[in-house]
């Protein structure tokens, strides 16, 4: 086990999701052991809070309105014009990625350690810009299926994505990664998002990657890996000329999809041999959740870690879809591990377990007997005045503050409250899951 | 009265048969006169029972203007003095000082009715004039009562309808009452009845009922929500004496809801403060179904009280004082309720189709609460709370409102500032790096964020902008109400 593990959390927009000022202070306080020693805050460039929104040229842009169809490119006086659906919006060419420091950006408290991606998952992004709900409900498929397919891949899934047709057009170039930004799809090279990344002043930051799926073809899956090492290349080449010599940077970024087999061609760059080692922190696994069987995954990561990385080099995973996919990543020695898991499942009304006993169940029986969550909204719940979890000391559980009825309540009344309760809960046990994961042996909660 | 009556057929009686004159023919006028003095005595005990006289007094004056006069105003106070009947049926006790409940006058202003007070209850202290914040589903709007109590929220309003419908009284009490239920064990609340609600599922909200001109929701065929969906095929809303049909918006079960069953699930609510069942007409209603609506909704609210008072459980009641605009009814609502054993007064009913009518309503109104007992009682009134009717209000003693105004402007991106409301989603406001929302705001989100930043949050659709909304308009409410209280202190109002 790898000491202090980390969650990397998808802030989405910059913003801790649901969380104001006093709650934060109060329960997620950067001075904190918890979260000091296991959360890292993950803010994504394609993000509002790094890309200016522009005025609207027409439609509306609620998101939930978007059709399902392929945006088109439309060129006039000069000016790329994207049009997604019926909205137009007009920007100006070239990149327009904001380069603020990040706490003046998102009045996030300093103390938090914070770090820049591109994205989270240029799949998921082009699923969320389509259609929120198609994704949750995809997303819920995949999460149940994704047991299924560690022994059975029947291709269920690409055929839906096939009929679907849901993608727009987000193929990167030779030179510029496609971000799906809400004012559409934006290009972006390496030197660019090497120096946005660095004027928002984060901790650390992922180079910039491109990213294929499982149902490519192999040319696809090639040119997506080769991309993405070239791209770490050029980012740390102007980190070296621009930056202020920090070391331990930059994460460098590995296509999980197409990867293995240029690892084991040998054609893969041995970072451990980089000129600029000193300022890689570690390896990003892009892509790690997408790979569909168990057995692969932790092969990969043991392989990356036996050809790719210098010893000690830390190992990261951006997306991680349910929590085996975490106790698993975390068992394989990766030591930073991003999910929005936290703020899913409150949306959709589901509060953790306790970490402990995802833990201790994973340990003796390796594996889960739920899915490691309640769903508040069950009716069974209507009556139930005992906290979510007896012991937990979130905001919603800590001194039986909450109770389930409560919760279910809200939830069955459609109120937001319900939303930051559970999102305060989910958060909150997935640091101690990560503090005992860390650790490797049983823990109290710290008070 | 009965008993004279009895009397004088008695004596009439004995002289005639004593003189033994004219025989049959005394004795079938005797008991014609007797039967004569009967029905008019039971007429007048039926006029008591529906409180009030069938009489009008002839020198009454309705017109709004002339009815400024006091001198007018005792003139119609003389002629329908509360109902003797329906007061006295209540006991003694139900008179005397509550000792979990009471109001404490801090200051009376001498220049108008302003005044500053405390609202002492078993769950803290309100500082009135002070605003309510309403919390529909026992929750406010995107907010954790913990960033409410720190932007000096005191009293909190629940919609006992909604509670009634979701998650339901039995689960509320099993939890040991709303308080424990959302854990606000130090913050007042209080409840209503779900009078207003009547309203709105028959009639709309308030907008839609002053343009449709009182017309109920079922001629209007555009609507479609599932709070219309009609009471086998008739209107949604179906209001008897014994009390109101209506169906649940949430899986159209048909509900009774009556004087008592109303108190007794603010009972198990167990709020503060409760209101009794009341009905709330459009403003566009002619006079004589107001005056029904009227007698109706004292009727009810004299049944709840009765209710009520079987076991007050540290609760106190306020009455709902009706009329619309109509200076008489009015008049004879206030005479009435505060005859009545109530704890406080409520302003409620359709309270003009604007402000300006709203203060005029006030203005002639509000004098007759300093009179007497009523002056040591609260007075809140019911569904307002902008600004505007606010600041002329509280000249008028009004002691506290309740309104989701500040809340429901925070979710559609307006913010309240001493300069006026701004509406984030401005583009102008994407730039303003280091602008507070409000100068002199000292709130959580004016602490800690700029209106840029709140703009981002606001065109991202972050639920984050809900509640660092809520939570500045709230704290403006009140921070408001606490610069009249000072006013007040100061001589300025």
């Amino acid at each position: 086990m790898t000491d202090n593990i980390k969650l990397l959390l998808h802030a989405e927009d910059g913003s801790f999701p649901y969380l104001s000022d006093n709650l934060l202070a109060t329960y997620f306080n950067p001075e904190d052991d918890l979260v000091k020693n296991h959360l890292t805050i993950g803010i994504a460039v394609k993000d509002t809070c790094v890309v200016p929104l522009y005025k609207k040229t027409g439609g509306d842009t609620n998101v939930k309105k978007l059709k399902r169809k392929r945006s088109t490119k439309e060129e006039h006086n000069g000016t790329e014009t994207h049009t997604m659906q019926q909205n137009k919006v007009t920007k100006p060419s070239g990149y327009t990625f904001d380069a603020k420091p990040i706490h003046e950006l998102t009045h996030l408290f300093s103390g938090y350690d914070t770090m820049v991606v591109p994205t989270f998952d240029l799949l998921e992004d082009s699923w969320v810009a389509m259609d929120k709900e198609l994704v949750a409900r995809h997303k819920k498929q995949r999460i149940t299926k994704g047991e299924e397919e560690d022994d059975d891949d029947n291709g269920e899934e690409k055929k839906k994505r096939e009929n679907s047709k849901v993608f727009p057009n987000v193929s990167s170039t030779k030179d510029k990664s496609s971000l799906i930004t809400p004012n559409g799809v934006q290009q972006i090279t390496p030197c660019m998002y090497a120096e946005v990344g660095m004027k928002l002043q984060c901790n650390s930051m992922l180079s910039l990657f491109d990213q294929a799926h499982p149902d490519d073809g192999k040319k696809r899956k090639i040119a997506a890996v080769e991309r993405t090492q070239e791209w770490l290349e050029k980012c740390l080449s102007s980190i070296k000329l621009k930056g202020d010599g920090r070391q331990k940077y930059l994460w460098g970024a590995f296509s999980c999809v197409g990867g293995e087999r240029l690892i084991a061609d040998g054609s893969f760059t041995d970072l451990t041999q980089h000129d600029n080692v000193l300022l890689l922190i570690g390896i990003a696994l892009v892509g790690w959740h997408h790979i569909p069987r168990r057995h692969d995954r932790i092969k990969i990561v043991n392989k990356v870690r036996k050809k790719v990385a210098a010893p000690g080099t830390q190992l990261c995973i951006l997306a991680a879809l349910t929590l085996e996919q975490i106790v698993e990543a975390a068992s394989s020695g990766v030591g930073t591990i991003g999910t929005s898991l936290p703020v899913v499942w409150a949306r959709s009304h589901k509060a953790m377990v306790s970490g402990l006993d995802v833990y201790q169940q994973y340990q003796s029986k390796g594996r889960l007997d739920s899915h490691g969550y309640m769903d508040l909204s069950n009716e069974k719940y209507r009556d139930d005045e005992s906290p979510m979890l007896p012991n937990c000391l979130c905001l919603a559980c800590k001194n039986g503050r909450h109770s389930k009825a409560y919760i279910h309540h809200l939830i069955k009344a459609n109120e937001l409250l319900a939303q930051i309760l559970l999102f305060g809960h989910n958060l909150n046990q997935m640091l101690c899951l990560f503090q005992y994961l860390s650790k490797g042996e049983e823990k109290e909660e710290q008070s | 009265m009965m008993k004279n009556n009895i009397f004088i057929i008695f004596i009439m009686s004995f002289l005639c048969l004593k003189n033994d004159c004219r025989g049959n023919k005394v004795t079938a006028f005797v008991f014609q006169l007797g039967t004569h003095v009967t029905k008019r005595s039971n007429l007048q005990n039926r006029a008591s029972r529906s409180l009030y006289s069938t009489q009008e007094p002839r020198d009454v004056v309705s017109s709004q203007q002339d009815a400024k006069s006091s001198t007018n105003m005792k003139v119609m106070r003389e002629h329908n003095p509360p109902s003797i009947d329906e007061s006295s049926s209540f006991p003694d006790w139900a008179y005397q000082p509550r000792d979990f409940f009471r109001y404490e006058l801090i200051y009376q202003s001498k220049k108008s009715n302003a005044r500053v007070g405390r609202i002492h209850t078993p769950h803290g202290v309100i500082d009135t004039p002070g605003f309510v914040a309403v919390a529909t589903n026992g929750a406010l709007k995107g907010l954790d009562m913990r960033d409410a109590d720190a932007a000096g929220q005191q009293l909190v309003f629940c919609n006992s309808y909604h509670l009634l419908l979701q998650p339901g009284p039995e689960v509320i009490e099993e939890a040991g009452g709303l308080h424990k239920f959302m854990n606000r064990p130090n913050g007042p609340l209080i409840t209503d009845s779900g009078g207003f609600q009547v309203f709105s599922l028959a009639y709309g909200s308030v907008q839609e009922s002053l343009e449709s001109q009182g017309e109920l929701k079922r001629s209007n065929s555009k609507s479609s929500s599932k709070s219309s969906s009609s009471l086998d095929g008739g209107p949604p809303v179906k209001v008897t004496e014994d009390g109101v049909y209506f169906r649940s918006y949430r899986d159209g079960t048909k509900i009774f809801l009556t004087p008592e069953s109303t108190v007794d699930a603010q009972k198990s609510y167990g709020a503060d403060i409760i209101i009794p069942l009341d009905q709330l007409p459009p403003y566009h209603i002619d006079r004589q179904q107001l005056v029904e609506s009227v007698d109706r909704s004292h009727r009810w609210e004299t049944r709840s009280l009765r209710r009520h008072l079987e076991n007050t459980k540290d609760q106190a009641m306020y009455c709902v004082v009706h009329g619309g605009v109509d200076v008489e009814l009015r008049t004879k609502s206030v005479e009435y309720l505060t005859s009545l054993p109530f704890d406080g007064y409520a302003i409620g009913g359709s309270l003009g189709k604007n402000s300006d009518e709203l203060i005029s309503l006030l203005e002639w109104m509000m004098p007759m609460f300093e009179e007497g007992h009523r002056k040591d009682k609260p007075r809140h009134l019911l569904g307002i709370a902008d600004e505007k009717s606010i600041l002329k209000s509280v000249k008028h003693g009004i002691d506290t409102f309740d309104s989701c105004y500040p809340t429901r402007l925070s979710r559609h991106g307006t913010l309240l500032t001493r300069e006026g409301k701004i509406h984030i989603k401005s583009g102008k406001h994407s730039k303003s790096y280091g602008v507070k929302i409000d100068s002199e705001c000292n709130c959580k989100t004016c602490q800690h964020y700029d209106r840029s930043y709140l703009w981002h949050l606001y065109k991202a659709k972050e639920p984050l902008f809900m509640q660092l909304g809520a939570v500045h308009n709230i704290q403006y409410m009140n921070d408001l109400m606490a610069q009249q209280r000072q006013a007040i202190l100061d001589g300025k109002i």
